[in-house]
Parts: structure tokens; sequence; C-alpha cells
């Protein structure tokens, strides 16, 4: 019977297994993003194989409270490589530094993927941000390109 | 396939309805969670409108003073025939437990603080709960008789487990004024989960 290895095992694997080892982010417990993004972000550096399931992994939860972090997010070469599960975009009136409407929206149309959203406190944001392809049941995992990029959130 | 199943709606809109009336969302969510925000006028109707399939969640962090609450009202019917679980944290209007009768497939029920236990269960008759939670800001002995009263009606003949995470644990719980309760539900097969939370109210309630 083959041995069973690190390198034997499908990345989609290493992935749910890395996911689960992660434990799940509360995204209103900074603590638990850190402690989650700690891991995975020690776990990218094990080792080459380990690097693509553990940022994709990476981009699964996010949470954009600040003009930085949705700056840091919109320039990052791996926009569109990772899927994010769920993401919780907050407004100015979030009591964090919050984004406005537009950048909300710059932001959402980025990403892919998402099956959970929280829109928390905007200003000004429209309701034409969720009439989004990105958002649609059409859009489908096929399309997505598989790429190994070392760029993290 | 992917797609939004999951809206937090913590937010105002300002679009104005007409906007909103002509707007085609590209998801059919399966749960939503609606807070005390201005939704403008149309959103609820139309969301629950294009979501009246797929929804089948729903929970109502918002209470009768909300600007969208009339919205709400209004959109509730097309979608509570769908609904398994609805959690609500704040008392509903006379016009929302109005159209509760309509829940008939409903299994989940969540009830927080300020929510009139009895008037919610009563005004679900065509549902079959399987699973009842009630986030304690209550005097244990009414919610005991509350429920005492009930568990033989058609909306919770069918229960298989009641939660109530903030009371405290079972042999405490009975001394406060629950053993008829517990009792009940373990003849009945009701699974009761007590005293996962410490909450020092509930053990300074008892008349």
């Amino acid at each position: 019977m083959p041995t069973t290895t690190i390198r034997s095992l499908p990345f989609e694997v290493l992935e749910c297994i890395l996911d689960l080892a992660a434990g799940e982010a509360d995204l209103d417990s900074k603590r638990s993003i850190f402690k989650r993004y700690n891991f995975l972000r020690d776990a990218a550096l094990v080792s080459r194989d380990f690097r693509y399931p553990a940022q994709s992994c990476l981009w699964l939860s996010l949470r954009v409270h600040s003009p930085e972090t949705a700056k840091k997010l919109l320039n990052s070469k791996s926009l569109k490589h990772y899927i994010t599960r769920e993401v919780s975009l907050e407004g100015v009136h979030s009591g964090s530094d919050g984004l406005s409407g537009s950048t909300g929206s710059r932001v959402l149309r980025q990403l892919i993927g998402i099956r959970s959203l929280r829109l928390m406190d905007f200003g000004r944001l429209s309701l034409k941000v969720l009439q989004n392809e990105n958002l649609s049941s059409e859009f489908c995992l096929s399309f997505l390109p598989i790429a190994l990029v070392v760029d993290t959130p | 396939m992917i797609a939004l199943r999951t809206l937090y709606l913590m937010s105002s809109f300002p679009d104005k309805s007409s906007t909103v009336t002509s707007l085609s969302f590209p998801f059919h969510l399966r749960t939503l969670h609606l807070y005390n925000r201005n939704y403008s006028s149309n959103l609820l109707p139309t969301l629950f409108n294009q979501c009246s399939r797929t929804l089948t969640s729903l929970t109502l962090i918002t209470s009768h003073s909300s600007p969208s609450y009339n919205s709400l009202v209004d959109g509730f019917p097309s979608v509570a025939s769908n609904l398994l679980h609805l959690s609500l944290q704040h008392r509903p209007s006379p016009e929302l437990f109005a159209h509760f009768a309509l829940c008939t497939r409903l299994e989940y029920l969540e009830c927080s603080f300020a929510v009139n236990l009895a008037s919610v269960l009563d005004s679900l008759m065509n549902a079959r709960l399987k699973t009842l939670s009630i986030e304690l800001d209550y005097n244990l002995v009414d919610v005991a008789r509350i429920l005492l009263l009930r568990l033989d009606t058609s909306t919770l003949d069918r229960l298989e487990t009641l939660k109530i995470p903030r009371a405290p644990a079972k042999e405490e719980f009975g001394e406060f004024g629950g053993k008829e309760l517990l009792e009940r539900c373990e003849e009945k097969g009701i699974e009761v989960k007590l005293g996962e939370v410490v909450a020092w109210r509930t053990r300074s309630v008892f008349d």
C-alpha cells in the first residue's frame, strides 16, 4: 500500500485541513482574526506544498474596516486569485476608521465567491452595490484561475 | 456553484424607492439578518419577493420603532411559509404577529430578551417546532409555566430540543422552579440544554 505524504495530498484536502486547524474566524473578534491569520501565515512558510492552500485559507474570511486595509487589499496581486467566503465591510459610522461607500463598493466588486456578506454602517452606500455579478449564483468556480501567488491580504 | 447566501444588512441605504424597485439582485439568499436601520421602504418587499423560495432563515434584530419596520411587516408574508429558522430579538408588533400563522415550515425558533414568549408561541399555531432556544432575561418560573402549558399544543408537541443557554444548570434550574418542566421534557424525550453561559441575573429572579 503506497504511503500517503503531504506531497501526495491534493491541495484541496490540505486546504480543508488547514482551514479547520486554523479555527473559525469571528469577524467581531480581533483576537480570533489574528489567531487564525498567524496560524495560516506560519503554515504558508512551512513548505511550498503548504503555501497555496494556506494563502487560500487566508482569503476566506476578511474584515475590511479601514481605508488602509481596503487600499492594501485592492493593491494585492492575489486579488481575484482566491475565493473569499465571508466578508465584513465596515463603514464610517461603524466605530472603526471605516470605509466610504465608494471604497466599500470597489472592494466588493473585486472579491469573488462571497457567500456571506455584512454591510455595516456606511454613510452613503447605494443598494446598487448588491447588483454585482460576483454575488451571482451563475458565477462558477471553474472560471477561477489557478495560480500560486505569494502575496497575502 | 457559489453565490451570496447570507446577508447582514447592518447599514442604512439612501436609495430612492423607485431605484430599489428597479433593482434585480443576482443572488437568492438563504439567510438574512435585519437590524434597526433605514433600508428605504421598498427594499425588504423587493428582497423578500426575489428570495421567497430560498430564504429559510430570518433574524430580526429590529424593533417596531425602526424606520423600516412597516416594510418588514409588508414583506414578511412572502417569505413566511418557507422559513425554517426565525430569530426574534424584540417584541413583534401586532401586525407582525398576525403574519406568524403563515409560518408553516418553521422548525427552529430563537427568542431573545424582550420577546413576549407566550404570544409568540401562540401566534405560531401552524408551526411544528423542533428546537426552541430562549435567550434568558425572563423569570425562570414564568418560562417554565408558559412552556408547561404549551408542550402538548401542536406548536411544541414535536419539540426535540429546548435550549436556555443562560439558565442555571439542571439541578439549580429545578430548584428555581423548573423541576416540573424538566420532568415533562424527559417524559416527552425532549433534550434540555441549560447552563451553557453563566448569567448571574437569572440566579436572582426567583419569586
